[in-house]
């Protein structure tokens, strides 16, 4: 039996439908300064699964995948990273922030160099827990290269309904964020 | 409205060693592909490595960063103008190795190929990469083979899933 990275789900499951497409999102021109966000997300499925292929309108340097819930922008998530970048291994976290930061990613500097990220949000619907999220993602290219994996928490019970994705100064054109359901 | 996916495109499980295993025509219908592997390379000693090409792509076209732990440290490499992308995958005294490849937008025309790897050999390494073929055509052939150019051994299994957009 085949386990796919990220997915709590076996294929081939005897469960029917148990992966499923919610919504995807792509940028047009001109970009998406407020990111892209998922709304009156399903409370049918056990996990969601967000899968993303960015560039950030951010001009100085490269951006995380910046992750809300629930639309909750204040200082209620906390975050730890382990990341290599070709040369060295490092780590780091933040405990009391207003985003889960998911790194990293290119910005439109590079031409046609996208990161991808994936991150699966577990027992989204539960109301008897944190909120807890883990991510693969990377880039290379443009000068620079890295690769993460991440950890967040989301210190809210609350199920979760709305997700926001964006990346410093936003989007940019042909981004794509896909949200997929895991039934459990 | 939600719709089913992770899809079986290809699932192969080898009778006898193979040098490589090749996907063709790969249909255009899905946003991403993920490909699951799990065997043994027959390299006699030393860490081999699950390498991919695409599209028949054998030039220096591809860079790619990994971040590898073995045990008593942790580790990251880097190559730009590769001829592909790697993971770990052991040796053949190794139990074993599983790899996920994840080709993101596989079949869009508007951006280079990232792909997002996951290689586990109990034996050797621990490792997440990230690849980039310099391309913006679709994939529709993807080359796996192991980096020794030895073989792959029999019992090794790999499945290819398409993910809707």
């Amino acid at each position: 039996m085949l386990i796919p990275f990220g997915v709590f789900s076996a294929a081939g499951s005897s469960v029917a439908n148990s992966y499923e497409l919610i919504s995807t999102s792509i940028v047009g021109a001109g970009g998406a300064s407020g990111g892209i966000a998922f709304t009156s997300i399903p409370q049918t499925y056990k996990h969601l699964q967000v899968r993303i292929v960015m560039q950030s309108l951010f001009t100085g340097n490269t951006s995380p995948a910046l992750l809300y819930l629930n639309y909750d922008s204040a200082t209620n998530y906390s975050w730890h990273y382990l990341r290599g970048d070709g040369s060295t291994v490092s780590s780091s976290a933040s405990a009391t922030v207003n985003t889960i930061e998911n790194q990293r990613f290119p910005n439109t500097s590079s031409t046609n160099i996208f990161g991808a990220g994936i991150i699966d949000i577990l027992d989204y619907t539960n109301t008897n827990k944190y909120k807890t999220v883990r991510s693969i993602a990377g880039y290379t290219g443009g000068g620079s290269q890295q690769v993460a994996l991440n950890s967040g928490s989301w210190r809210n019970t609350n199920a979760v309904t709305q997700i926001d994705i964006s990346g410093y100064n936003g989007l940019a054109q042909y981004s794509r964020i896909s949200l997929y359901g895991i039934r459990g | 409205m939600p719709s089913p996916t992770f899809t079986p495109l290809a699932n192969i499980t080898l009778g006898s060693a193979a040098g490589s295993i090749v996907l063709t025509s790969i249909s255009q219908s899905y946003r991403d592909l993920i490909l699951v592997w799990n065997g043994k390379s027959t390299q006699a000693s030393g860490s081999d490595l699950l390498a991919f090409q695409i599209n028949a792509d054998s030039a220096s076209n591809y860079s790619f960063v990994r971040m590898t732990g073995d045990g008593s440290s942790a580790a990251s490499y880097a190559a730009n103008a590769s001829t592909g992308g790697y993971v770990f995958i052991g040796n053949t005294s190794s139990g074993g190795a599983n790899v996920i490849y994840q080709f993101m937008d596989y079949s869009a025309t508007d951006k280079h190929k990232t792909i997002l790897g996951r290689g586990n050999d109990a034996a050797t390494y621990t490792t997440a990469s990230a690849t980039r073929w310099a391309n913006t055509a679709a994939i529709n052939t993807l080359w796996i083979f192991p980096n020794s150019y030895s073989n792959f051994a029999a019992g090794t299994t790999l499945a290819l899933y398409g993910i809707a957009s």
